[in-house]
């Protein structure tokens, strides 16, 4: 006799997902050695959205810059502009003014509830598919980010690239009639937010497809550079708004949820938790914002461009996804000589290939939407 | 012989327009349906009111669409495939009391012919993924082959229940059992055997949450993945058939098929069975989705040794009850 | 061939037939009907337009209402809306995503990258408009599009599906020379500056006891690693950070002309993206790393963008067609 068929080793079924695949949150591109439904082996590719951020900002001057790297994490885009200008104050020494300060902080945290539900949403996608409860997850997501965006759309005119970050201030203060719908938005989303927890956290279809699936060390989850919900989820009490409050953040009281086991599971749940204390700080802030200018510098006729002195500096700033640093070296011109961002999602995407491994292929997109990578702040 | 002829082809010809009409307005259906349950509108602007063309647009439009069939695939298996599902699917209506007052095919034992009849279909979803030369819809037909054959077991034994109970495997018989109380009143075995019924239900209609063929956050759309135009449209008609062929046996087995609270007619079988299948629709729209060895582990651990717990206690109970009247 | 013609022919003998062009005319509109009452668009996403879009698809807004429903496969879909920026490794994917819709099909050109590039047209890898890839039937202005602007241009497309038009188009402006230069062959080398870094330097041999001590002193938090291209050399900069005391530790490190040092992949998993990124945008060549390859940019490119000679807006684009190619190409399809 031969040797039997069924005794022969046929090696791995490579697959590809992505660039293009409904759950790879982008342009991502994951090749899945498949032995059965367990991945054997993984290789990641990325920069299919690579727009070279840090190139064109060696030719841009330091006040044309916030614009174009609120392009950048397209979830959160104030983050990138609210980092980039502490950055830049740091360096120059500017002072800002705490209304400006508080404005600043309002709008960064709706953004955050505005991105935890997008990542809350496009997770039910992963778990539901885009023909099932996942859908109806997905939508009733982005039916309350739709509020949020209305704020925002009454704030500063645009839906979410809000521009609103400029170096020494912000360029639009805040209307007497909007404080009346933020109070309005806050008492509407409370109980949504609520619910949405108790939604997830009771279902047990959820808890089985993500307790104990990606569970992240404290080790590794450390080392590999992860940031924000990632190293929570892992029991890590590290959030920058606490340990190294920038802006007026000390000013305010909150909590940093934090998870215990490092797995899927707990990285929802300490999104879902942080929405409702990001909450928390936009109510603290409507009921305290001080009088006062926006605006450090006078607007002049034509206004100075930003020179910073001759030097390196990195300010970091807490994102929805984590650690979002900005590293300038300066030679002393009006455009940065070099200018490096720490981008969250890609530290914490790298988990991907230690992750994927020994688990099931349906996991893999559970995986990786847990992760929250955003693909304009992987590549940059 | 032409006068024959059109005897025999008229009922098939009325039941299969009746029944494709009755699936073009189930997509519609579940379109709304799930709309209400995302606070959004739902097709609307084709054909007032409430875009209730929108199946014949949907229609329309798949069949002018290019037809494509992958390089290096089995054109013959990858043409058949679709072809197969759809007769298969088709053909099972013809054991049922569906419409007209009698089936077209009236046997004695019509409830074993129509789950054979049934069964087959796992061959030609089975062709259609492993010709289309595509990874996506080979992983997605081995999985799918595992589930179906998993859950055809749960489904047969807990439909087999009523039909212990009643003494027949004809769907006549069952109907006329049914006259005075439906099986799903039966004490404990009915409600059982409609959970265990449902559960696989949901699983050989391949629905949420056990829609692990069809898993687009994984399998972009799975055995359909390389499927364009009509060939497409045959097998979203032919799922959907599928569907509604179990709401109708489910409505017919233990809703007491035709028989109603004021009056009796065929039609009340299609209306239970589109109130079966709005059921199906509020799962499927309410619920993630499972993994597959979570799915199999659940039918082998759990509902398997329930349903023939089940199978057993009626035996038992009709054993008992017979030999009590003698 | 000759069945072709048969065909022709018994259409011809169909045309003499009274109320022939009526009946054709007629099935003509339904079919035109039909196609724009169902686009099913391709669910597709690039960039920060495509948040938008979902947002369109989503409750408020609600797509379905025209009857559109989102395809995951290309070969179902009609409709492929091109929401985000189109770099060149992503635009061959693209052409390939297109080729694999079956026809008759769209495309949509949403939000100023995928119409121009828009403030990115300039870069080295990104494409100018998805018009140099895919014929587009509609453009959608914004930075992004809002949900309103999505439906206006869906309204569009569909006005010009019913009327039976088709007008996809291909962009016209003009394609660099075929010969083109090289990245690396500038004519004026820009100025560089002095090392303006002032923070701690440390041996380049010394670098992994360095950072073994600093992890077993708490600074097991690896936050970046970046490069900066100065006029005598390139300086590499460490950041650690320890997340317990909350301190962050900064050093760096003069390289050589050999461009070579060694990996601390072994030491922080973290470094392995971080270094694969550096050698990519840099050039610089990392010992003991287990997969050193570009991460970024495909792995043909030529040249290290990130380099102070490498010129943003170089003439050299590996993705771009040619004129004649793109010629040739539109002529085929």
């Amino acid at each position: 006799m031969e040797d039997r068929i069924v005794e022969k080793d046929f090696g791995d079924l490579a697959v590809n997902m992505g660039p293009q695949h409904p759950s790879t949150h982008g342009v991502f591109r994951l090749k899945l050695y498949l032995q059965g439904e367990r991945i054997n082996k993984i290789e990641s590719f990325l920069g299919y959205l690579h727009r070279g951020v840090e190139k064109l900002s060696e030719k841009l001057n330091y006040d044309q810059l916030p614009p174009v790297l609120e392009r950048d994490d397209y979830l959160s885009p104030t983050s990138n502009s609210l980092g980039f200008v502490n950055a830049v104050e740091k360096i120059c020494d500017i002072e800002v003014s705490r209304r400006a300060s508080y404005i600043r902080v309002l709008v960064a945290e709706l953004q955050r509830i505005s991105s935890h539900l997008v990542a809350l949403g496009t997770y039910g996608l992963d778990l539901g598919g885009a023909l099932g409860g996942g859908a109806s997850l997905f939508l009733y997501c982005f039916r309350e980010r739709e509020k949020i965006l209305d704020i925002m759309e009454d704030l500063t005119g645009t839906r979410f690239h809000t521009n609103i970050n400029q170096i020494g201030g912000v360029r639009y203060d805040i209307k007497s009639d909007s404080i009346s719908k933020i109070n309005k938005l806050i008492s509407d989303l409370k109980p949504i937010l609520e619910d949405y927890t108790n939604m997830i956290s009771n279902d047990e279809i959820f808890m089985k497809r993500t307790k104990n699936i990606g569970v992240i060390s404290k080790k590794l989850a450390e080392e590999s550079g992860g940031s924000g919900p990632i190293l929570r989820g892992s029991g890590i009490n590290f959030d920058i708004r606490k340990n190294k409050p920038y802006e007026c953040y000390s000013e305010f009281d909150f909590n940093i949820p934090t998870g215990q086991n490092g797995d899927a599971y707990d990285r929802t749940i300490v999104r879902m938790k942080e929405n409702v204390e990001s909450l928390n700080i936009v109510q603290q802030i409507i009921e305290g914002i001080p009088e006062g200018d926006i605006h450090s510098r006078k607007p002049l006729k034509s206004p100075k461009l930003t020179r910073p002195p001759k030097g390196s500096s990195y300010f970091s700033i807490e994102s929805p996804r984590g650690e979002l640093g900005f590293f300038i070296v300066s030679d002393g011109t009006s455009i940065p000589y070099r200018m490096k961002i720490r981008a969250p999602s890609f530290s914490n995407l790298s988990l991907v290939e230690k992750l994927l491994p020994g688990t099931f292929m349906a996991d893999s997109v559970v995986i990786l939407g847990s992760l929250d990578p955003v693909f304009g702040d992987v590549d940059r | 012989m032409f006068n024959s002829f059109i005897e025999f082809a008229l009922p098939i010809f009325k039941t299969i327009s009746i029944l494709i009409l009755i699936v073009a307005y189930l997509v519609w259906l579940e379109r709304k349906v799930a709309a209400k349950m995302q606070s959004r509108v739902g097709p609307y602007s084709v054909g007032y009111p409430h875009g209730w063309l929108q199946p014949l647009a949907d229609a329309l439009k798949l069949m002018t669409k290019d037809d494509s069939i992958p390089k290096n695939s089995d054109s013959l298996l990858f043409n058949l495939g679709p072809v197969w599902i759809m007769v298969v699917s088709l053909a099972s209506f013809a054991l049922l009391p569906f419409y007209f007052n009698n089936p077209m095919l009236n046997v004695d034992l019509s409830f074993m012919l129509f789950i054979a009849i049934s069964s087959l279909i796992i061959i030609g979803i089975f062709i259609s993924g492993w010709s289309s030369n595509n990874k996506y819809a080979l992983i997605s037909v081995l999985r799918m082959t595992a589930q179906i054959i998993s859950y055809e077991i749960p489904l047969v034994i807990s439909l087999l229940i009523p039909c212990i109970l009643i003494g027949s495997l004809s769907f006549g018989e069952i109907i006329r059992y049914q006259e005075d109380t439906w099986i799903i009143f039966y004490p404990l075995l009915g409600q059982l055997s409609f959970i265990i019924f449902f559960i696989s239900a949901l699983a050989e209609g391949n629905r949420i949450p056990f829609d692990l063929s069809e898993a687009e956050s994984e399998l972009i759309s799975g055995y359909t993945t390389e499927y364009s135009g009509i060939k497409f449209a045959l097998f979203y008609l032919a799922e959907y058939v599928h569907l509604f062929g179990i709401c109708v046996l489910g409505s017919i087995i233990f809703f007491g098929g035709s028989n109603g609270p004021f009056f009796s007619s065929n039609i009340l079988i299609v209306i239970k069975a589109l109130l079966f299948f709005t059921l199906i629709l509020f799962i499927r729209w309410s619920f993630f989705r499972i993994r597959i060895d979570q799915l199999l582990k659940f039918n082998w651990v759990k509902l398997i040794p329930l349903s023939f717990a089940g199978l057993l206690l009626a035996c038992l109970l009709k054993y008992y009850m017979d030999f009590s009247s003698l | 061939m000759g069945d072709v013609n048969k065909s022709l022919k018994d259409i011809g003998t169909f045309m003499k037939l009274p109320g022939a062009n009526l009946f054709i005319t007629s099935t003509d509109q339904l079919f035109n009907w039909a196609k724009k009452s169902s686009l099913w668009p391709l669910s597709f996403g690039l960039a920060c337009c495509a948040i938008e879009m979902m947002a369109t698809f989503s409750s408020r807004y609600d797509l379905d209402r025209l009857g559109m429903i989102t395809r995951a496969s290309p070969r179902q879909a009609d409709l492929m809306i091109v929401a985000g920026t189109v770099t060149v490794k992503m635009a061959e994917r693209i052409k390939t995503l297109y080729d694999q819709m079956a026809g008759p099909k769209w495309v949509i050109a949403a939000g100023s990258c995928a119409i121009s590039g828009d403030h990115y047209r300039h870069i080295y890898s990104v494409v100018p408009g998805v018009d140099w890839v895919i014929p587009v039937d509609v453009y959608v202005p914004g930075c992004p599009p809002t949900p309103e602007a999505f439906i206006d241009g869906i309204l569009e497309l569909q006005n010009i599906i019913g009327e039976g038009k088709t007008s996809p188009t291909f962009n016209s402006s003009p394609v660099p020379e075929e010969k083109t230069l090289s990245p690396l062959e500038v004519t004026k080398p820009p100025k560089k500056s002095k090392n303006v870094i002032e923070s701690e330097f440390i041996d380049k041999t010394n670098l992994i006891n360095h950072s073994m001590d600093l992890k077993s002193q708490g600074f097991t938090y690896l936050k970046f690693i970046t490069a900066t291209d100065f006029d005598t050399n390139i300086v590499l900069t460490y950041f650690l950070g320890n997340n317990v005391s909350n301190k962050e530790v900064e050093f760096n490190i003069k390289l050589d002309d050999d461009m070579k040092v060694s990996s601390l992949s072994n030491i922080y998993s973290g470094a392995d993206w971080q270094e694969r990124e550096i050698f990519d945008l840099f050039g610089i060549i990392f010992e003991g790393h287990p997969n050193l390859k570009r991460i970024m940019m495909p792995d043909e490119w030529i040249g290290h963008p990130l380099r102070k000679e490498y010129v943003m807006d170089s003439h050299y684009y590996p993705y771009r067609p040619t004129r004649k190619e793109y010629e040739k190409w539109k002529t085929e399809l």
